[in-house]
């Protein structure tokens, strides 16, 4: 699908994904992150879109999916943080041993981040999109895209420092 | 905003780019002057973060290059090798000459070779006489019997 037929035929479904997202996650913040997480997804994969005979229906379950597994790996970040800071608090010298190496340690720190950070941040820094380009893809504006590159930026050099000074 | 100064700027000029690289201001084309400027050795202390975010997103975007370089490396050290080995037989196999060593001694004329070859195989067909022969003296059923009444006797 060429970028032309995705902004046609893809974004104008924004709506109609945004409230499958919302009835499952509730929270409407939560449910517009989630929203261009899919866009994003769709984006990356728009070249094998057009083997599905209805695209806006293969959108809708992958949103409606994606709010699923969003909802999975909540309730279980929640039980995972409890054990990470209760491991923290006590000498671990495993800890010690990824301290070393950065390459890990800054891999990690991504992946810890919320995930629509970390497709933003892996698009800008990685991939060399401009933020307008994101902010089109995901149909939001400029502004509410840069925010999010900044927190993850700010989270990527703030956790890093924690690990490395530790 | 346009910097004119394409590898070199300043530590002023990079503090700037990096506090605005943290709110999400640069675009593509800065990002790249403060990862030139950021994969220096020797800055100050405190561009170590950055530099090792930089130099992490800087690997991660080169990865691909990276798995294809030491396959092609790899892949053109067994072509030397095996053009190596190739023309290297090539060249003892021009030199090889056929020999036979009759008697101890070395023979490279080939119808003289066959000669002898001949002659021994000849040999061999005659000794095949001796061998029916053999065989034939066992077929002698008066030996055979005469070797069984000898078993027969132990009843």
């Amino acid at each position: 699908m060429s970028q032309e037929r995705f902004k046609a035929e893809i974004l104008p479904l924004r709506e109609r994904l945004f409230h499958i997202a919302q009835k499952i996650l509730v929270e409407e913040q939560e449910a517009e992150d989630a929203v261009q997480e899919v866009l994003l997804k769709l984006w990356r994969t728009r070249d094998s879109l057009d083997k599905y005979d209805s695209p806006a229906a293969f959108a809708t379950t992958v949103t409606k999916n994606h709010c699923l597994d969003r909802l999975k790996v909540k309730n279980r970040q929640e039980s995972l943080d409890e054990t990470y800071y209760a491991r923290a608090g006590n000498e671990n010298p495993y800890l010690d041993l990824e301290r070393k190496n950065t390459e890990e340690v800054l891999q990690k720190i991504i992946e810890s981040l919320p995930s629509l950070q970390q497709a933003i941040i892996k698009m800008k820094d990685m991939e060399e999109y401009e933020i307008e380009e994101i902010a089109e893809i995901t149909g939001t504006k400029v502004e509410a895209v840069r925010v999010n590159l900044s927190r993850a930026r700010k989270k990527v050099r703030e956790e890093y420092i924690k690990w490395t000074t530790a | 905003m346009k910097i004119t100064m394409k590898h070199k700027i300043l530590f002023s000029d990079a503090d700037r780019l990096i506090e605005r690289y943290y709110e999400g201001l640069t675009t593509v084309e800065e990002e790249k002057q403060l990862r030139d400027f950021l994969s220096q050795p020797n800055l100050p202390e405190r561009f170590k973060p950055e530099q090792a975010i930089f130099g992490y997103f800087n690997r991660k975007k080169q990865k691909p290059q990276f798995r294809i370089l030491p396959y092609v490396r790899w892949a053109s050290v067994a072509a030397v090798v095996a053009f190596a080995v190739f023309s290297a037989h090539l060249f003892t196999a021009e030199n090889k000459v056929n020999y036979a060593y009759i008697d101890g001694e070395k023979i490279t004329n080939t119808q003289e070779i066959k000669s002898h070859a001949l002659a021994s195989l000849s040999d061999v067909s005659s000794k095949n006489n001796e061998v029916e022969d053999g065989i034939n003296s066992l077929n002698d059923n008066q030996l055979v019997e005469q070797q069984l009444d000898v078993f027969s006797e132990l009843k």
